[in-house]
Order: C-alpha cells, then structure tokens, then sequence
C-alpha cells in the first residue's frame, strides 16, 4: 500500500496529474467521499508548490515573515480553487497570489513601524530558510514577475523562446538544439549558441534598465 | 507573431560591444540557484543573493523568480512532506476546508499578524471588551478553537465578532462571512448548540487539531456552563 494507504497505481496516478487535474481529483473525490484520494491528491499539490512559493517570498521578504507570506499565498489559491471562485490554471492563481501578498506586505510595512518579533509569532518555527533582506532591498516592492513578462512580450516570438528556456535553466547548447529542432524550419538561419548568449544578454539589459526604472534609482 | 514573421535579422553575430568584460556574477549565481534548486527539488534564494548587492542583486532576484514561476514543482516524495512548511499549508488549508469554522482559520492569524498583536493580547483585549475579563484561560480556549477551524462558526455571538473586528481592525460583516465560507461543518451545527459533539467529525481528511481536544472542552462546557460558553457556542445573537 502507499503511503496514505492507497494502492501504489492510485498513488502513481496522482502523481502524474498536473495541477489543475488534482485541484478536480480532490472536488471529486470530497464529492464521493473517497477521502483517502482527495488526502493524498491535496498532500502531493501542496507539496508540489509550497517550497517554490516560499523561495519567491524569501527572495523579496524578510525572512521572519516570508512563510506567513508564503502560507497566506498558498491559502487563498487552494481556496480560489475549491469554492469555484477562481477558475483556471492553478499555478497562474497562485503566483498571482502570491505578487499580491508581497505588495500587501510592503504596503502594510509602510504604514506601520516594524515592530520587534512577538515571542509567539514565530516561536519555534525553525524552518523558515534564510536570513533577513538587507534594509535597501526595495525588489520586494516591485512586481518583478511582471517586469519579466514585460520584457518578454516585447521580444520576438523566437527570442521569447530562447529566453524562457534560459530562465527554466537550460544550457545554451540545449537551448540551439531545442529551437532547431522545432522551429529551425522556420528561421532563415540556425541557431547558435552565440546567438544565445546575445539574446539572453539582451534581455537581461532589458530587465535591469526596467528595474532600475521600477525601483527609481541608478 | 507567427513563426513565419519572426524577426530573423536577430540572429546576426553579437557586436562586440554587447560582449561585456567575461564576468558575469550575477548569471554564474543564477545558474548555480538552478543547479541546486534541480538537485535539491527546492532551493533558498538568500545565500545566493546574499553573494551580489545593489543593481546586481535586483537583477538576480528577478531571475531566480522568473526561473520559480516557471518551475514544474516537487516531485512528491512522502518523508520529505513530514514536518515541511508544505505540510504546515495542509494542516492549516484541512482546518479550512473540514473545519466549523469557514476561513477563520486563514483569516484570523492573518489578521492578527498585520495588527503585530500576539494571541494573549487578542484574548487579553477580547476578555474585556465581551465582559469576562477574569475568564482569559476559557476565552482563549474557544479563540484557539475559532483560530483551529473546530468552533461552529454559527454558535459565535455577534458580540464577540463585533470585539474581535475592533480588535483586528476588520469589520463584523467580514469575520461573519468568513465564517461561512468553505468548511462542510455548518449544515447540523444548530443542533449542536451547548451540546457540541465529543469527537470531530470523520471526515478522514483532517489531521488532529493542535487546538484543545474536544473531548476535554466537552467536560468543561457540561460541569460549567457560564456566560464566556453562551458567548462562543449560543449562536448569534447571544
């Protein structure tokens, strides 16, 4: 048996639905009491994104706040999900969320002198990673995601690709042979990895100007 | 833009101007985070920020969430659940949606997190403002109930929604509706009035509340049942 006491198809299964899939397998599921399904598919979807959600808050939120953050962000996604207020790509929803819950946080520090820790706040909690953003750090008041997608919706259709497969962590080399091998029909002249480099290079110039722009220095 | 319109002048060699000096810090950190966060299934981005400051550091902040919101997730991995914050959302979001309470289990914390006030202030505020100051141990049974999803959301007076909004710096219309929402609890809680039921329901979802467990509050709420129960289990208009 799995380990929510499942038989290790049903839990191979849902390991395989994407999200929007498990966010149905768990409504369905609730709907004909099959708990133990809807248990296990809400363990793997949580799992799947928290960790990801939490480094986006880390990156930009002090560390002693950043899961409170995370947790609310998390949250309110799953519920959007499950009432039916929100219907859609789950991961979408929640990194939207997630935006919002960070500008929140810095609107309500602005308003409010930060306070020193109450010993119940966050007693005990050792798992949050990391230490606090320095005092400049001002990112955390910009919505860098959609600076990003900015950047790229001004970008050539191939260009766009070359840079979201730099941004999901691929080499250059994986990069020219991706793009070769699926649209090199439709370049006049193969990619190279030289190419690569500038592409990203510019993007990357792009960004920093806009986030130079954003943050109302340099 | 279709394929078929791609602008392909791009694909001219680099100027030697866009070359740069050869040191690129901020995409060496970006794809050493990569490299981790692949290995690891997750990765946290503050030592390898901490690594850059300034313009740089901006940049790599945009990066590294660039590459998050397009990561495919974790795969599942059980042992690794235990204890994570990912297990902490589940616990919280099962309080949610199997819980008496609605969203207060969200909402409560959140609330009283942006108003900086630790749970003792809130009950301390709450105790008094309802009129049982000298009851705190029993208010903040039933507020760490309302904060766990196990009080019947319908059995919580108006009054003590109505302290509590003034307390949180929200409004009575909000932590009722709150109350409402999601959690399957409140279709017989009428009938549990001052005879709440002795073991939460099966719903084979829900893990153990870290709250009281009912069974000890059911004692309490039997031998003794005073004004601070009416308040928090008599309904609305107690």
């Amino acid at each position: 048996m799995g380990s929510f006491g499942l038989h290790p198809e049903t839990e191979l299964r849902l390991e395989d639905l994407d999200d929007d899939k498990l966010v149905r397998e768990i409504v369905n599921a609730r709907r004909s009491e099959r708990f133990d399904v809807a248990n296990k598919a809400l363990g793997i979807l949580i799992y799947r994104r928290a960790d990801d959600v939490l480094a986006r808050d880390l990156s930009k939120v002090p560390g002693k706040d950043a899961k409170d953050v995370a947790q609310e962000s998390m949250l309110s996604a799953l519920k959007a999900s499950f009432d039916g207020s929100s219907m859609g790509q789950f991961v979408n929803l929640l990194h939207k969320i997630t935006d919002r819950r960070i500008a929140d946080y810095f609107k309500k520090k602005e308003n409010k002198p930060d306070l020193e820790p109450l010993p119940d706040e966050h007693g005990g909690d050792e798992e949050v990673w990391g230490d606090t953003p320095s005092e400049s750090d001002q990112t955390g008041e910009v919505a860098v995601r959609l600076l990003v997608e900015g950047v790229l919706a001004d970008m050539s259709k191939t260009h766009e690709l070359v840079v979201v497969l730099y941004l999901r962590g691929y080499q250059a080399a994986g990069i020219v042979s991706k793009v070769n091998q699926e649209h090199g029909e439709q370049l006049k002249t193969p990619m190279t990895e030289h190419n690569v480099n500038k592409i990203v290079s510019r993007f990357r110039k792009e960004l920093r100007k806009r986030l130079l722009g954003e943050n109302g220095v340099g | 833009m279709a394929w078929a319109e791609m602008n392909t002048e791009d694909n001219e060699p680099m100027n030697s101007d866009e070359e740069g000096d050869g040191i690129d810090r901020v995409g060496d950190l970006f794809k050493a985070y990569i490299a981790e966060h692949k290995s690891e299934g997750a990765a946290d981005p503050t030592p390898f920020l901490a690594q850059v400051e300034g313009h740089d550091r901006d940049e790599l902040v945009a990066l590294i969430d660039a590459f998050l919101v397009r990561s495919p997730g974790r795969r599942w991995n059980p042992e690794a659940m235990q204890g994570s914050f990912a297990e902490r959302v589940k616990i919280k979001f099962e309080e949610v949606l199997n819980g008496e309470s609605g969203n207060w289990p969200e909402l409560l914390p959140s609330l009283r997190n942006a108003a900086e006030l630790p749970r003792s202030a809130v009950v301390e505020k709450l105790a008094d403002a309802i009129g049982v100051a000298g009851s705190e141990e029993k208010v903040a049974r039933y507020y760490n109930e309302m904060e766990h999803g196990t009080l019947p959301a319908s059995g919580v007076s108006d009054r003590v929604l109505e302290a509590l909004a003034k307390i949180m710096g929200t409004t009575f219309q909000t932590l009722r509706t709150a109350g409402d929402e999601l959690g399957h609890g409140r279709k017989d809680v009428d009938s549990r009035m001052f005879a709440r039921r002795a073991s939460s329901r099966d719903s084979g979802m829900g893990m153990a509340s870290p709250g009281i467990a009912p069974e000890s509050r059911m004692k309490g709420v039997e031998a003794e049942s005073d004004e601070v129960d009416r308040l928090f289990t008599g309904g609305s208009g107690s």
